[in-house]
């Protein structure tokens, strides 16, 4: 297949179409530059009409071939065929090519600065992702160039009750704040199993609980705490003047949040059993959890986690990798779905979030999924995970603008993301990226000759440079821009990717 | 100035009749002379300049300053003439780092966690501050900050003249210090950024209650007592939004948590910066929140050919554009002090302003001004510094050439009315270790003998000075060229603070001079003993 350039026009209609089209032939201002801080807000086009596509809309209309996707005002307007363009709307010509909801990661730990885990206490209920998220991270990028437009943050399984999450939309060059995805459902980790009884740390870095026992033990302990919280308030609130407040605790308010069901549980957990365990807990506490993260053994008990109205995010196909995945089956995500469990496909890794409907292909490989119910793995079903199936995860009128352009069917390993659109706007452009790559090695090779040309100064005329000098009058030496010759100091580390010791 | 003659000469005279000495006064204050400074170009404030001016200095505070001023007669006269006076710079951020804390030093009503320390105080540590190179860079006042964990304790302001510490207190305890991450951690919680920051939040909100348990519990004592912690007393006003909160941040990131973290919690913070702070202009600039700017700029790239891709092209981008950090923070409208802390040393500040002002757009006016009236201002201290004022603390440069030019030359550093040459540093020519008999000769022509005993090679040289019976212990003593310059308390000889004396060697020939707290001497005399025989 010889892809065409998306903005050529085929078959052009009026005189103010043809206008925007010369527009788009340039290309727009979308985020593409290696910092996110330098990548400009793409602006907002207004009306945008995607014709001749076919298009995945995930929702009742099903696949439509031939079809075109209205936006206005970054949501969508319409999805179906013949739309006519409004004037001054910006028309992308997408013949032959596909179109999905951007695509939604349920566990991540994309752009975490300084820790995903704060692993020191066995709850840490009032640690917020929301506190460290840095745009800077380029995962951000690369991520939005798969298709992706929205992740859920999680922190790490090191302990059994871990921090608030927090659900970002991809929006490239955005601050943290921006980055935030407003309407999504707070949510919190929790972790079974091996990682917060800590099979596999050091022996001297022991924490309670050391067992299956403990972890049951010390989630109802806090919830217990929590209780008696709430009441202490309650109290309060009916005491007279001058009464000594209870202290605000931001860990157990967190949890009387899980209580009160205003936060959602999301539990990295493997093994049958302490799937069973945590549904238990929850329910004799009167709340319900709702989403299992990992859950590699849900097929052995798809019908109770469908019975008490979780969800479950799992991996395609991840196995064998600790004692406690042994039995993990790549089956697992069709078996889910196959009992009435709503299931996603989440990345957990910066790197496969990239090609997360590779991942969805996955199901149709291993048991056979329909097509449609695979792409829901990573659009509509996490979207219902995370609370935001109103506003993503389906191409429907009313939804936020968040959409993929694909140059082939999208679970296809040939397809890549041409254009990546959030709220209605174009944060990835392949074009754009590509032409961008040019004007940053052009960049790049100006400052490499100009440090070259710097450091050469500097051997010329120093002579008596010495830095250290406290006493040096500050006239003593002529130093040319850019200083010694001595090589940067390292940025501070804080890679997510090597921060990231979670499964 | 003949009455401290005379005082001069009873102390040496009480010194070398072996009496005991002269107990000190009970509150040593500066001991400044009177000095007129004349025939200057005078800066009294960033963009007002005086030209042929005098500055009349009495003690310790600028008496006046004007054109046309007549000197006082009892005033020694500094001609002046060819230099231009400024305000001495006040560096906002001295950083002073907290020793790591042991078990059995844990306050007994602290916070139970170690990162959260806010009692503490760092005039308590003065002991370990060294005045001498911020002196020598320029700065007449700094702001001590204590640093290690997420609350590090109370600042303090300091005057930066030699001598004991409670001579040079301005403010024992100004603002409270903290981090977003613990410099230390360790084992313990927190262990990530996102537990140092809930532990942030958390400790302002317990302080925020603490003020209103303790005020319920005053109001009606028939309850429950709450838990008495000095941490969480000492953090009430800063919670309240009613005493400042220096905040150390390392990222344009956390630049925008800080700010998030103001809104939140009614913080009055004021942020130590990272130097990036252009990524977020706008953002901060309409904060309002005052930034304390590191200059550290990038070294040059060690770049290799065009295809070198060791190289971080955000680092590149860095290394161009650092130097526009504060023009265009002011640009925005940004409250900007400048700040030493950073730099290899702070005398690299004069070339790092220089390169903001040449390749950013840092005007020298503004320049000045960060250094001065803004961080008097941010201090709270814009009655007593930042201004060649009368009625203002003598803080003062003498420059010659204008300041930040690539010709300048600061000759002189003015502090509490006392003046600090600043000198230039040669390699040694000379080894002065051995038994060195002097003669000091004061105003008067009275000769006083005294023994040097010099140890150690030039660059590490030791050693103490001996008059009558009386051994006094240098406290600094170095050499350049072959000019040997040396510091004593010399309390002990009843004269209270800080002598300085510089020697010209010349075989086992010295000659030089000095200043004491009473007064400026003549030495001379000449080695008697080499090293090997002491």
């Amino acid at each position: 297949m010889t892809p065409q350039p998306l903005s050529r026009p085929t078959r052009p209609r009026v005189g103010a179409i043809l206008a925007v089209l010369t527009l788009a032939l340039t290309p727009a201002a979308t985020a593409a530059d290696p910092e996110a801080w330098r990548s400009p807000w793409p602006e907002d086009p207004g009306t945008v009409l995607v014709r001749g596509a076919t298009i995945w809309t995930v929702g009742p209309q099903g696949v439509l071939e031939d079809a075109d996707l209205l936006v206005r005002d970054g949501r969508i307007a319409a999805v179906g065929s013949g739309l006519e363009a409004p004037e001054g709307a910006l028309v992308i010509e997408a013949a032959g090519r596909h179109v999905t909801p951007g695509l939604i990661d349920a566990h991540s730990h994309t752009a975490i600065a300084g820790g995903v885990n704060e692993g020191s206490h066995i709850s840490t209920a009032e640690v917020r992702v929301s506190d460290v998220i840095d745009p800077e991270d380029p995962a951000i990028y690369r991520q939005l160039a798969g298709g992706l437009t929205a992740a859920n943050l999680l922190h790490g399984s090191a302990n059994a009750i871990g921090g608030q999450n927090a659900v970002i939309k991809m929006r490239w060059g955005g601050t943290a704040e921006q980055l935030l995805f407003d309407g999504a459902a707070p949510g919190i980790k929790f972790a079974l199993g091996e990682n917060p009884k800590q099979s596999n740390w050091d022996a001297d870095e022991r924490r309670f609980p050391q067992t299956r026992m403990g972890v049951e033990q010390i989630i109802r302990e806090r919830f217990l705490a929590a209780l008696d919280y709430r009441e202490a308030w309650r109290r309060h609130e009916s005491a007279g003047r001058d009464t000594v407040p209870p202290r605000r605790d931001l860990e157990l308010a967190a949890l009387v949040e899980i209580l009160e069901g205003r936060r959602d549980v999301h539990s990295h957990s493997y093994r049958a059993d302490e799937i069973l365990m945590l549904m238990d807990v929850a329910e004799s506490f009167g709340f319900r959890v709702r989403c299992f993260q990992h859950v590699l053994e849900g097929y052995k008990v798809a019908d109770e986690i469908a019975a008490h109205g979780a969800t479950a995010s799992t991996f395609s196909d991840w196995w064998a990798y600790k004692y406690e995945v042994f039995d993990a089956i790549p089956y697992n995500g069709t078996l889910m779905w196959d009992r009435g469990v709503v299931v996603s496909f989440n990345s957990d890794s910066d790197e496969l979030a990239r090609r997360m409907n590779l991942e969805a292909a996955k199901a149709v490989r291993y048991g056979g999924m329909p097509e449609e119910e695979a792409l829901k793995l990573v659009t509509l079903n996490p979207a219902l995970q995370l609370g935001v199936a109103d506003r993503v995860g389906s191409l429907e009128a009313g939804k936020d603008a968040d959409f993929v352009l694909w140059s082939g069917h999208p679970l296809s390993t040939y397809s890549r993301a041409e254009q990546t659109w959030i709220d209605g706007r174009r944060f990835f452009d392949r074009e754009t990226d590509l032409a961008a790559r040019e004007v940053v090695a052009a960049e790049r090779a100006a400052l490499l000759a100009a440090a070259r040309s710097a450091a050469d100064d500097g051997k010329d005329d120093g002579d008596g440079e010495d830095g250290d000098d406290a006493e040096a009058a500050p006239d003593a030496v002529e130093e040319p821009p850019g200083g010694v010759d001595s090589p940067p100091a390292p940025e501070p580390e804080l890679s997510p990717s090597a921060t990231r010791i979670e499964r | 100035m003949r009455a401290r003659i005379a005082t001069v000469l009873t102390g040496l005279a009480l010194a070398l009749t072996a009496s005991p000495a002269r107990p000190a006064p009970e509150v040593p204050g500066p001991r400044a002379d009177v000095h007129a400074l004349v025939g200057a170009r005078v800066v009294t404030r960033p963009g007002r300049v005086l030209d042929n001016a005098t500055v009349v200095v009495r003690d310790g505070l600028v008496e006046a300053v004007g054109v046309d001023l007549a000197s006082p007669p009892d005033a020694r006269v500094w001609d002046l003439e060819g230099r231009t006076v400024y305000a001495a710079f006040i560096e906002s951020y001295s950083a002073l780092s907290w020793p790591d804390e042991e078990e059995a030093d844990a306050p007994a009503t602290g916070h139970p966690n170690p990162f959260v320390r806010p009692e503490r105080s760092v005039v308590d540590r003065l002991g370990s501050f060294e005045p001498g190179k911020l002196r020598a860079a320029g700065f007449g006042t700094a702001v001590v900050v204590p640093e290690g964990g997420i609350f590090a304790g109370a600042s303090a302001i300091v005057a930066l003249g030699d001598g004991e510490p409670g001579v040079n207190v301005i403010l024992p305890r100004s603002a409270q210090a903290a981090a977003l991450e613990s410099r230390a951690f360790g084992d313990g919680y927190p262990t990530s950024q996102m537990g140092a920051i809930a532990l942030f939040r958390q400790t302002v909100l317990d302080a925020t209650w603490y003020r209103q348990a303790h005020a319920a519990w005053a109001a009606n004592p028939a309850q429950a007592r709450p838990v008495a912690s000095t941490a969480l007393a000492e953090l009430g006003a800063v919670a309240a939004g009613e005493a400042p909160l220096v905040l150390a941040t390392r990222d344009p990131r956390e630049s925008l948590k800080a700010r998030a973290l103001a809104d939140e919690l009614g913080l009055d913070l004021v942020l130590l910066g990272h130097g990036r702070e252009y990524h977020v202009v706008d953002q901060l600039a309409a904060s309002g929140l005052a930034l304390l700017l590191p200059l550290d700029f990038p070294d040059t790239p060690q770049a290799g050919d065009e295809d070198d891709l060791s190289l971080d092209l955000a680092d590149l981008r860095h290394w161009r554009d650092a130097p526009g950090n504060a023009g265009r923070l002011l640009e925005a409208g940004a409250t900007v002090a400048l700040t030493s802390h950073g730099l290899g040393t702070p005398n690299d500040l004069h070339e790092a302003v220089r390169r903001a002002i040449e390749e950013g757009s840092l005007k020298p006016e503004d320049a000045l001004a960060a250094l001065t009236t803004t961080p008097a201002a941010l201090l709270g201290l814009e009655r007593i510094l930042g201004t060649i004022e009368p009625g203002k603390m003598a803080q003062l440069l003498e420059v010659e050439g204008d300041l930040f030019a690539e010709e300048a030359h600061l000759v002189a550093v003015w502090v509490d009315g006392r003046r600090y040459e600043v000198k230039s540093t040669e390699a040694a020519t000379v080894e002065p270790a051995g038994t060195w008999e002097l003669t000091v000769e004061t105003g008067d022509g009275q000769e006083i003998p005294t023994v040097l005993e010099l140890t150690g090679d030039a660059e590490s040289l030791d050693g103490s000075l001996r008059i009558g019976e009386q051994v006094m212990r240098l406290s600094s003593v170095s050499v350049s060229g072959a000019e040997v310059t040396l510091a004593l308390d010399t309390t002990a000889i009843g004269i209270p603070g800080t002598t300085t004396m510089t020697l010209t060697l010349d075989g086992d020939q010295a000659r030089g001079g000095g200043l004491s707290p009473a007064g400026p001497f003549d030495v001379r005399g000449r080695r008697t003993a080499g090293p090997e025989e002491v």
